[in-house]
């Protein structure tokens, strides 16, 4: 039999039963767009956390951090630095996970100059009360001056001076902050002292004074806010510059870390890739270098030395992502399975109903295998017909269920400052296989019922009604 | 000719076994007008059954044509039947919903002929019984007579070798009855094999060879089955 005529044979046969079919139909409408609504925001939630992802990493790059220290007590650290070993793997294995890491170069500290400001560091005292004291914020450990590069600072941040260069080297030169630099009088070109205080032993603390250029005022102000912060300090200066102020017979000890950071090129990457191999480097590395007990809440812990701040951010995200993932698909499976007995009962009433007209056509020459396309197509013509409004229903909704995932990610990011437009798009294939589904289901729910008409005799199944 | 060589059918097993059919051999001779006569649960719609390959014999062969229908596969019975026979039931068995000339070229559209052929030659079938101002009605506007006539039609519109007629004439009064046997005993002088399934002696009088069957045995020519 031709297509087209089990088309139609079908369609006489829903047509039998009408009310119950428009009533099966418009149940498919209802629980199709509420199992695509549940999956659009399955689907729409990692594609957004992928996106938004990408976004951070543009703008802030993902750092890692090597934890060297160990606390005990209070205001105590003892640092335990890397071997030569221990950096020639991370080395090796940075090499070995190209995606993961677009910069790398270990950075020397000292425990003496306390550059992590564990002991809120005097850094310097300036002559003249030009800068009379300089608190040692957290993002003045970043002294690289490759790193800003990645940044896209624009030109204008530098509104007198120069801007900073690889050339640089060991010169001793420094930025200062706009709002620093007009309170104290200071402009490019001004020589400025340092004086670096040293740990000599336990009680006694060292000065060490070093002469610097101011090579540049910088502006923060320039900046969206989303990297402001980072460039709010009151100065900046080459970190090998730095170092070779330091006199080499000076109390302290130096201290190898690792400063590796990850830019990708451009948009067209994957974040899952991206974050899987930023995993299994963080793994690679964290099993070479051993856990250390860290001090959190009055206990000691052991801790992974080697982290990555982008990953861990986005862990809890990750966390959530799961979930949602997870409920909207456990969701939509328990509304179609509630849904499919509907349809397959449909289908079983009618192949019922038609029993007659199906004996007559097998007595008239039909195979089994006709029979059955006769009842898929039933069951195929149901669910198309409800499918169709349920993606009208669908798109009617979407722009409730973007809010709604907005919300969420608005809640979720609420401590980053980065404007994020969530995209919702239906793919092309969802209605399609939810309609697949649907029918793969239907057709599981009433092959009993299909397979005792079409095993069934022709003469028997006429029988029955006669 | 169809040949039938020591058929028997068993309904069920063990306790409940019944047998429909024993040992039957009979053939049905091309271009003949066959009769089955007896009783009700004489085995004659099982025998008609087994003949139209609605049915499969429990035992025994069953040969149409030179083709061994026993040795069959069911995909290859259901082309055997659209193909090479035609059935009239005593209930008709149209479809309501569908117009008569839909009613009419089903086995061709089971056959995937294209719907132009397939109703043209419906049309041809339907105008040569005298149904041609009924070819647009819906089946279930019509009266029982003309509902038979239109199941005649369609039992030939795919021009099959044998048509079978189960107690074509059981739900239709006597006038129409006469006219639909009528019919038959014309399809049958146009050259097509007719076998009928009937206890009714008048309507057995159309025929030219007669099948007398008892309790699922063929009884001897001139022994008369108990009515």
């Amino acid at each position: 039999m031709k297509f087209k005529d089990t088309l139609r044979i079908a369609l006489h046969n829903l047509r039998l039963n009408l009310s119950r079919s428009v009533l099966t139909a418009v149940i498919v409408a209802l629980v199709s767009a509420l199992v695509m609504s549940l999956l659009l925001i399955g689907i729409a939630f990692p594609q957004n956390r992928d996106e938004y992802g990408k976004l951070i990493i543009r703008r802030e790059g993902a750092a890692y951090t090597l934890y060297d220290e160990i606390l005990r007590g209070h205001s105590l650290t003892t640092w335990e630095p890397l071997t030569d070993g221990e950096y020639d793997f991370l080395r090796e294995s940075a090499a070995r996970h190209g995606l993961a890491v677009t910069d790398g170069k270990m950075v020397y500290t000292a425990s003496g100059i306390s550059l992590h400001a564990v002991y809120g560091s005097r850094l310097s005292d300036l002559p003249e009360n030009k800068l009379d004291w300089l608190p040692l914020s957290t993002p003045l450990s970043r002294f690289d001056l490759k790193e800003l590069r990645y940044q896209n600072v624009p030109e204008d941040f530098v509104v007198s001076g120069r801007m900073w260069t690889e050339e640089d080297g060991t010169e001793p030169l420094v930025w200062v902050n706009r709002t620093i630099a007009e309170t104290n009088g200071i402009g490019a070109g001004d020589p400025v002292v340092f004086y670096t205080y040293l740990r000599g032993s336990r009680d006694e603390i060292a000065p060490y004074p070093a002469e610097y250029t101011v090579a540049g005022i910088y502006d923060p102000s320039v900046l969206d806010s989303a990297v402001r912060s980072f460039y709010s300090v009151d100065f900046f200066m080459g970190y090998d510059g730095f170092r070779a102020r330091i006199p080499e017979d000076a109390q302290y000890r130096w201290t190898r870390e690792v400063d590796y950071l990850c830019y990708p090129p451009t948009d067209d990457y994957s974040y899952g890739a991206l974050s899987r191999e930023i995993e299994s480097f963080l793994e690679e590395v964290n099993g070479q270098l051993g856990k250390v007990a860290a001090l959190y809440n009055e206990r000691l812990l052991s801790v992974s030395r080697f982290r990555n701040e982008h990953i861990d951010e986005f862990q809890i995200v990750n966390q959530i992502n799961l979930i949602v993932v997870g409920i909207s698909l456990m969701l939509s499976f328990i509304v179609l399975l509630l849904c499919i007995g509907s349809v397959a009962n449909t289908v079983v009433i009618s192949v019922d109903r038609n029993k007659k007209f199906l004996g007559l056509l097998k007595a008239l020459g039909l195979t089994a295998g006709g029979i059955r396309r006769i009842v898929l197509t039933e069951i195929f013509l149901l669910i198309l017909i409800g499918i169709l409004p349920g993606v009208g229903l669908l798109f009617a909704v979407s722009g409730g269920l973007r809010a709604a995932v907005e919300m969420l990610f608005s809640l979720l990011y609420s401590s980053v400052a980065v404007h994020y437009t969530v995209s919702l798009a239906v793919p092309f294939w969802l209605p399609v296989a939810t309609a697949l589904f649907f029918f793969l289901f239907a057709y599981l729910f009433s092959r009993k019922s299909m397979s005792k008409i079409v095993g069934q005799d022709a003469i028997r199944t006429l029988g029955e009604v006669s | 000719m169809i040949e039938l060589i020591h058929v028997d059918k068993t309904y069920g097993e063990g306790s409940n076994a019944v047998e429909a059919l024993k040992d039957v051999s009979i053939t049905i001779e091309d271009g003949k007008f066959t009769a089955i006569l007896g009783k009700s649960g004489s085995g004659k719609s099982t025998l008609m059954n087994i003949i139209g390959a609605l049915d499969s014999p429990t035992r025994g062969k069953v040969i149409s044509g030179g083709l061994d229908l026993t040795a069959m596969s069911e995909k290859e019975l259901a082309a055997y039947r659209n193909r090479s026979t035609g059935f009239v039931f005593q209930s008709f068995y149209l479809e309501p919903a569908f117009t008569v000339l839909e009613n009419v070229a089903m086995p061709l559209t089971i056959a995937g002929v294209a719907r132009r052929e397939r109703e043209e030659r419906a049309r041809k079938i339907l105008i040569e019984l005298g149904l041609e101002d009924k070819i647009p009605r819906k089946a279930n506007e019509l009266s029982g007579g003309q509902k038979q006539r239109v199941s005649i039609a369609r039992a030939l519109v795919h021009d099959p070798d044998i048509v079978l007629a189960d107690e074509p004439t059981g739900n239709l009064d006597s006038a129409n009855g006469r006219e639909v046997m009528k019919l038959l005993r014309r399809i049958s002088e146009s050259g097509k094999s007719v076998v009928l399934v009937t206890h009714n002696s008048e309507d057995a009088k159309n025929a030219d060879c007669f099948i007398r069957l008892a309790d699922g045995c063929v009884l001897p020519d001139g022994e008369v089955p108990l009515s």
